[in-house]
């Protein structure tokens, strides 16, 4: 038992000993400027650890995108307290909304010419692809409290349907058809038609 | 009293104690603001999709890094270790711009039709966190990572992919792609299908990823 005793005075001792140099050589270079020869810095790592990325899938597409909207929401969730504050998340999320036709969705000799005339039957415009949200630019406005996965799935859900919302109105598909009918005329053109003409079907 | 006393309990245990508000009435209360709305006229093909599953982790070690006496140390320490897997999912695609597309681009000598198409370039469409999938181990004397540190290793992991689009070969399954594409459309157009040459841009530097990459169409800007 003494000497377990011993043994922590002298433990005590050296951490008191290395305190001491520590605060005179730190308040030493504080004062006169000179390098302190003891010298630590606590820290965490902010970098994220190097691993693979796995491709799932690879697959040939063909969309021709004529509209892209960019577009932030704010959504936000709660839960009551009845004498703590509540807790709170507000996230901001970042999406583009591709508008165009998928050649997928164009019926059989959808392009045709007769003589100088090129003949183009194009399927609807529509969203390109319904996955456009960039969670990696989603930015945490405010957090207070615990939030498990079910709030955040439902939040991102949330801004998903808001921005489909707001973003494809008949007004942005009749815009995307517009510029579809602009390109789609000067492309046949540089092909060396001197007439083109283009029929959209309507969107459903 | 003896009576009372219970109910005063139970009273003060649910007034304590957090409770979810019904779905519709916190829907009611959700703000929402709507920021940012900007719409651009395009005239892109996209040719291939790329889906990349990636699980970013991060070790939250107490590093104590210095000197003493002259000589330099960096030394982990394990106590108030936290730790963390995010499985993530990227969208990328490769696309051609028709934007720029002109005559200079075709060159037709009777039957025989020669179009080279403008360099392919890659964007990232979209990214998704697998919320349910996330593991978080954290020790007695850590608190759990927030929101905010998790979206920024979500950002880094994202950027770490985009490092290694080059070594994916995702170009020349682009430009493969637009070739299938297109080549059925001129043949429509009654061109015989030999008698069509679609060739890309020679000397695109494609080891580079800022050579190919999208800044301002993608998420992550390099």
């Amino acid at each position: 038992m003494k000497k377990l005793i011993k043994l922590l005075k002298f433990i005590l001792g050296l951490v008191a000993m290395a305190l001491i140099l520590l605060t005179f050589f730190t308040l030493r270079s504080c004062w006169r400027g000179i390098p302190s020869p003891i010298n630590v810095q606590a820290y965490f790592q902010k970098e994220i650890d190097l691993t693979p990325s796995q491709i799932r899938a690879v697959e040939q597409i063909g969309e021709w995108e004529f509209l892209c909207i960019t577009d932030e929401e704010m959504v936000d969730t709660a839960i009551t307290h009845w004498f703590t504050p509540d807790d709170r998340l507000v996230r901001i999320y970042q999406g583009s909304l591709r508008l165009g036709i998928d050649f997928q969705d164009c019926q059989e000799h959808w392009a045709t010419s007769k003589g100088d005339t090129a003949i183009l039957r194009l399927p609807p415009i529509k969203l390109l692809d319904r996955n456009f949200i960039d969670e990696a630019r989603a930015r945490s406005f405010y957090e207070h409290g615990e939030w498990d996965a079910q709030a955040k799935e439902d939040l991102y859900r949330r801004a998903q349907r808001r921005m489909i919302a707001r973003c494809l109105t008949p007004e942005n598909i009749q815009r995307a058809e517009e510029n579809a009918r602009t390109q789609m005329e000067a492309l046949f053109r540089t092909l060396g038609y001197k007439f083109v003409r283009v029929e959209i079907s309507p969107a459903p | 009293m003896k009576r009372i006393l219970p109910l005063l309990a139970a009273l003060i245990l649910m007034a304590c104690s957090g409770h979810k508000k019904d779905r519709a009435e916190e829907q009611a209360r959700k703000d929402n603001v709507n920021l940012v709305l900007r719409v651009s006229r395009q005239n892109r093909l996209y040719t291939a999709e790329y889906q990349v599953h990636k699980i970013v982790t991060h070790d939250d070690l107490l590093h104590l890094k210095g000197t003493i006496l002259g000589f330099e140390y960096d030394q982990k320490f394990s106590l108030g270790d936290r730790k963390v897997a995010i499985p993530i999912d990227v969208t990328l695609k490769s696309y051609v711009d028709f934007s720029n597309f002109t005559e200079r681009n075709v060159e037709r000598s009777g039957d025989f039709i020669h179009i080279t198409l403008p360099d392919p370039r890659i964007v990232i469409t979209a990214s998704k966190v697998d919320n349910k999938g996330i593991r978080q181990y954290t020790s007695l004397f850590r608190s759990n990572y927030t929101d905010a540190e998790l979206t920024d290793f979500t950002r880094q992991g994202v950027e770490s992919i985009l490092e290694q689009v080059p070594q994916m070969g995702i170009l020349t399954t682009a430009r493969e792609s637009a070739a299938q594409t297109l080549i059925p459309l001129l043949t429509e157009m009654g061109y015989d299908e030999e008698h069509i040459v679609i060739t890309f841009r020679q000397g695109l530097d494609t080891s580079k990823v800022r050579e190919i990459y999208d800044n301002e169409g993608s998420v992550i800007k390099l």
